[in-house]
């Protein structure tokens, strides 16, 4: 592991500014926000003069950008930010709403896992045949379906026509182990919350894996292919190995930026589906962010960009990690 | 299905080729004696568009697109109706109401009518968002690139930051947080605002509506350019270490130069691939934002907002969200399968293998199991489909007529089956084809029918497992 310190070093170095540009972005958003959030907060047109006086006082509002943004950077270290349209702690809110989010997120990409990577090494080995042709198809198919309206078709089959799903509640496990419902029924054996779980979040989760899937797929054709013609694989041929066997070496080198991809539908996932969430009435972070945008929450918004900015950025840098363990030539 | 096709494919050749030779008479007349210089460029040309027409995806998708041009450009004055007669019908009304094909919308007005002007500021914002995005997201790209040092890290660090927001959420903040500051800024500038009011067909009645477009549009800039800076940087870096650029350098011109006149040109494939696959991205994420009640509001027509309106109503009235909804899917269809077929046909080893599989292979006999197979199972179905509606005369489609037609049609797309004496072996096929069918049609039930279909699909597997591996373009 010679170097790997230094290169820990030198990513560290990028990844603060990073963070510290993600939240002077998002801080810069809300600030330039046109209404007058004060007077919202107050009660829009008929508040009185000292109660927004007092408002624009609490919130440090009459002070210039950069006192803002330090009071903020504060509030954040120190967890003292309050929404000032429900009057909850924002992180509490955020706490009860990222478990819902997280699940919906873990079931939609346990399904793009499971329909995507199959069928991008079947595309690959079956080059330029239906089989192809089918996955090609289906990865322009997601890219190209607007979620609203795949979600409206899908909710009027499987909820009005068949009954299968519901729209309403989401009822929880009666222990809380790993925080992700799903997952704790599953363990506590509560088969019927398992069911009504998977009644209420199967169906957006199903349409979240129908529009990345097909993308999946076809980066996994594209990085097998790559790797099938590379000469490493020509050697195992001329060696005469068993196409089975050539297969899984392929598979072992392609699936390395393969996780990367996953790793970022993942990230992407967690900051919550602002449309699908909406739609099917998801109480997550995207509905959350949502509603902060019509009620100028400004609070909520910038700490959701933040969380969500910063989940990626953490990604990023697990990813380039696992990298630099995996593969020497990155470190130096 | 495959031989009709390269028939047909040979057709859109002519065209394209038409096309080609009249750009090129245009070069020329710009400037004299271009194609004499050029004569290899125009034929690659031609060979990337036969290449491209030999791609029945390519060819529905630029159809699509096509089609969306048209309504995009044409759609206020072909609209039957102006967008801003609210009320003027009863609400909600379903397809065919009246005379309206699509019924009409939440607010009262004919649907088509909204969707026609809905289709021009699609057009309009996603053209706007790629000609201001993209520039930008080259300049920078191309000068991290070429500079490299402290000016790529600062300008990539900026990339990385925007990259690590999801777009949907950064676009809807800042879609969110424009629209005064923009609109304050149109009002005092009229002629953009005149300017901006016939881009998007509206009247300038609704010009308070123009500052939470260009919102939009503006959000929109700013997610995609960090996405063709990356790109841009990561081809120009190894484009920057070939031998062309040293060339330049050694002749002494300006870095802009190089940058500009010799680098880009070689990224302009991969750009535009980029581009017309993000045509399709752009003009769905702007439809989900006005579905969340960003842009434009009523009475501008906006596709995601007709949605919006209708969501309310689903699924009783359906066609609010489905027609609208399957507007933009077909759309966005057509950018995307324009955009993979054309990189296919763009990148010079990939377009290679299909012009190799382009080359007309001499036709054996499976070759003629096959066709036969398929047209036994047409012939299936037009007799079951088309007898027991008892139509005096379509006996006779059914069963011979028809297949010699096609047999005709078919045979003589292939121009190297014409050596071959086929007369005899079509004849008898006919001729029992023709004979299954008037039995069947005597005997007054279908289950012959379903015995030629049988027959046809035996016939394609018989066809399949001669040819083995089944390969080749098509």
């Amino acid at each position: 592991m010679a170097g790997m310190g230094r290169y820990l070093v030198r990513r560290a170095i990028t990844f603060i500014p990073t963070v510290f540009g993600v939240l002077f972005i998002t801080f810069t958003i809300a600030f330039l926000m046109p209404a007058d959030p004060a007077r919202v907060w107050a009660g829009g047109q008929k508040a009185s003069p000292q109660v927004v006086e007092k408002i624009r006082k609490m919130y440090h509002l009459d002070e210039p950008f950069w006192a803002q943004f330090y009071y903020f950077t504060r509030a954040i270290l120190t967890n003292s930010i309050y929404s000032p349209v429900t009057h909850n702690l924002v992180s509490e809110e955020f706490m009860r709403r990222i478990p819902i989010t997280l699940n919906l997120a873990i079931m939609a990409m346990f399904m793009i896992v499971a329909m995507g990577i199959p069928m991008g090494i079947v595309a690959a080995l079956k080059k330029d045949t239906a089989v192809d042709n089918a996955v090609r198809i289906l990865a322009l198919i997601g890219y190209s379906t607007p979620s609203f309206w795949i979600a409206f078709i899908f909710m009027w089959v499987f909820y009005n026509e068949l009954g299968w799903m519901t729209l309403v509640g989401l009822p929880r496990p009666s222990e809380m182990i790993t925080g992700i419902y799903i997952l704790d029924a599953l363990l506590l054996g509560e088969w019927k919350i398992f069911i009504e779980i998977n009644r209420r979040l199967l169906l957006p989760a199903f349409i979240l894996a129908f529009i990345l899937v097909g993308g999946l797929a076809r980066y996994v054709r594209n990085t097998m292919l790559d790797v099938l013609s590379a000469d490493f694989i020509l050697f195992a041929q001329a060696k005469g190995l068993p196409p089975f066997r050539l297969w899984r070496h392929a598979l072992k080198n392609s699936l390395i930026p393969v996780v990367t991809v996953v790793f970022f539908m993942f990230g992407g996932l967690l900051s919550g589906a602002i449309i699908t969430e909406t739609v099917f009435g998801i109480p997550g972070l995207g509905v959350l962010y949502f509603a902060a945008i019509s009620n100028l929450d400004i609070p909520v918004i910038v700490l959701s960009t933040l969380y969500a900015g910063l989940i990626v950025v953490i990604i990023s840098l697990i990813v380039d990690i696992l990298y630099a363990l995996i593969d020497p030539r990155v470190r130096l | 299905m495959g031989i009709l096709w390269i028939k047909f494919s040979k057709k859109l050749d002519l065209i394209t080729d038409k096309f080609v030779e009249l750009y090129a008479r245009f070069r020329e007349l710009i400037s004299p004696g271009w194609s004499d210089k050029n004569q290899s460029r125009i034929d690659e040309l031609k060979l990337m568009l036969r290449a491209f027409n030999r791609s029945p995806l390519g060819v529905v998708g630029f159809i699509l697109i096509a089609l969306f041009f048209f309504l995009g450009i044409f759609g206020p004055w072909i609209a039957p109706e102006p967008y801003w007669g609210l009320f003027r019908y009863p609400r909600n009304m379903p397809p065919g109401w009246e005379g309206h094909i699509f019924g009409t919308d939440h607010y009262g007005r004919d649907l088509l009518s909204i969707m026609l002007w809905g289709a021009r500021v699609s057009l309009v914002i996603g053209l706007l968002v790629v000609a201001l995005g993209v520039p930008l997201g080259i300049i920078l790209g191309l000068i991290a690139a070429y500079y490299g040092g402290v000016i790529d890290e600062i300008i990539m660090r900026i990339v990385d930051i925007f990259y690590a927001f999801p777009a949907l959420m950064l676009a809807i903040a800042m879609a969110a947080v424009l629209p005064t500051t923009i609109s304050k800024f149109l009002f005092s500038v009229p002629a953009l605002e005149g300017f901006f009011t016939v881009l998007f067909g509206i009247r300038l009645y609704d010009s308070g509506n123009l500052g939470p477009m260009l919102a939009v549009i503006l959000a929109m800039v700013i997610v995609w350019w960090p996405g063709y800076t990356r790109m841009i940087r990561a081809v120009a870096l190894s484009e920057k270490e070939k031998v062309y650029v040293e060339a330049a350098k050694a002749l002494g011109l300006s870095d802009f130069q190089i940058m500009f006149k010799h680098i880009l040109p070689n990224l302009s494939s991969i750009l535009l691939v980029m581009i017309t696959i993000d045509l399709g991205s752009i003009i769905i994420l702007e439809a989900a934002l006005s579905f969340l009640g960003l842009g434009a509001q009523p009475p501008i027509a906006e596709i995601g907002r007709i949605v919006s309106d209708g969501r309310q109503y689903w699924p009783d009235k359906w066609w609010l969200v489905i027609i609208p909804g399957t507007f933009l899917f077909i759309v966005g269809l057509g950018w995307n399968l324009l955009g993979d077929v054309l990189r296919d046909v763009l990148d010079p080893r990939t377009r290679r293998s299909i012009e190799f599989g382009l080359k007309e292979k001499p036709v054996e006999l499976h070759d003629f199991i096959g066709l036969f197979g398929d047209l036994a199972i047409l012939a299936g179905f037009v007799y079951m489909v088309v007898v027991p509606i008892d139509i005096p005369g379509a006996f006779l489609m059914t069963g011979p007529v028809l297949i010699a037609f096609l047999l005709w049609k078919g045979l003589d797309s292939h121009s190297l089956l014409r050596k071959v004496r086929v007369g005899k072996i079509v004849g008898l096929v006919i001729y029992v084809l023709s004979y299954f069918a008037i039995t069947t049609y005597l005997a007054g039930d279908s289950f012959v029918a379903m015995l030629i279909i049988l027959g046809g699909i035996i016939l394609k597997m018989v066809k399949d497992e001669l040819e083995g591996e089944v390969g080749g373009f098509e």
